[in-house]
């Protein structure tokens, strides 16, 4: 029998763990250290905004930069997937081959603080707010929009696989392109106010990417509603 | 000494940053890293985005006989504004804020290239008539039709 005052810096100990354990900025601290340790580093980058590379340089990158990862992914969306991941493009990074890059898996506890570091990593000039919360509700008038321009005027499922229904009727078909990331669960893993400003700026953040300009130019006269339209459509694909 | 070097060095990397920032691409470069996407590698079509369920196939850029009816006017319109503006299909997206006009111009040059042919209008006219978008001979266009359009 240990006498009761031995006891307190054991006590001690425990509660500064789990005080720590259930803090955000140490979470974020050891998800950084897991981040590094792993050597997720080689080909993601956390730091940015990412250099426009030529073309001819591109394919040395490995993986898509993460510097802004707590502004492109919906909360909790990366710690579900790191304990299971599956890349979103048909073909292999960097190459025109058919298939998907393997991404190594981490263990539960570790894919939660990884996943907290990363969401912590946000782009402060991202405006958010942008896209009003419709939720999957769109508006009529919204949704007919963004309809006409994700299947006609610019059909973004060229590149991006999809599944998609012809009429509300029929059931949804998996049509689309394997050389941009899938948007089958766009909804669940993208944060809209995200997706238009990667539609208006790709070069801040895919800058090395084969996504043409939308919205800041003449020769693609996407208005803000537009384009505001096709992001919250998007954040509906489940 | 070390002052003059450390001035030759700065004016080194001045250069070669200012010679990277100034050369562009090469149309095969861009096209290798854009339009191979749809296109494929050797222009004929045959990308890794040409899908079954896809509405139209990409363009074979290699068939000199079919791409002898685009101007390279077209062509420049087309690739700058996308399908749609050239009355193509809306599936080829506009790459006029992604690519410089010189570079959009280069492009042209290298479809040429793959295409070995030369722009021939009665190829256009050809075109029209298999689509069915050119009036039969002897019947004067329907002004309520062009009205519409």
């Amino acid at each position: 029998m240990k006498p009761v005052h031995s006891l307190f810096p054991s006590i001690g100990a425990t509660m500064l763990a789990l005080l720590a354990a259930t803090s955000p900025a140490w979470g974020a601290d050891r998800g950084k250290d897991i981040f590094l340790k792993k050597g997720c580093g080689e080909c993601h980058t956390i730091e940015g905004p990412e250099v426009r590379l030529p073309v001819t340089e591109r394919h040395k990158l490995k993986g898509p930069t993460l510097w802004y990862a707590g502004s492109k992914f919906q909360p909790g969306y990366l710690g579900r997937w790191l304990v299971k991941p599956q890349a979103f493009r048909g073909v292999k990074w960097g190459t025109m081959e058919k298939g998907r890059t393997p991404h190594p898996a981490l263990p539960p506890a570790e894919a939660g603080e990884v996943a907290r570091f990363l969401e912590g990593l946000k782009d402060p000039e991202l405006r958010e707010g942008v896209v009003p919360g419709w939720g999957d509700k769109l508006p009529r008038q919204v949704l007919r929009r963004a309809r006409i321009l994700f299947q006609k005027e610019q059909p973004c499922y060229a590149c991006h696989m999809v599944h998609i229904r012809k009429t509300v009727y029929r059931q949804a078909v998996e049509v689309g392109g394997f050389t941009g990331p899938h948007l089958i669960d766009a909804g669940l893993r993208l944060r809209p106010d995200f997706i238009v400003a990667l539609l208006k700026s790709p070069d801040r953040y895919a800058p090395n990417g084969r996504m043409p300009r939308y919205g800041d130019k003449a020769f693609t006269p996407l208005s803000e509603q537009d384009l505001i339209a096709l992001a919250a459509y998007i954040a509906t694909l489940k | 000494m070390r002052s003059l070097s450390l001035f030759a060095a700065l004016v080194l990397l001045a250069g070669s940053a200012w010679a990277q920032e100034g050369s562009r691409p090469t149309a095969e470069q861009n096209f290798l890293w854009y339009c191979i996407q749809c296109h494929g590698p050797k222009g004929d079509g045959k990308g890794v985005n040409n899908t079954a369920k896809l509405p139209v196939t990409p363009r074979n850029l290699t068939d000199g006989r079919d791409m002898a009816q685009f101007a390279d006017e077209d062509m420049v319109r087309t690739i700058t504004r996308g399908g749609g503006a050239s009355d193509l299909s809306p599936i080829m997206p506009p790459w006029g804020n992604t690519l410089s006009a010189e570079e959009i111009r280069d492009l042209v040059t290298h479809v040429r290239t793959l295409c070995k042919c030369q722009f021939d209008p009665k190829a256009k006219e050809r075109f029209l008539k298999e689509q069915g978008k050119l009036p039969p001979q002897n019947q004067a266009p329907d002004p309520m039709k062009e009205t519409l359009r």
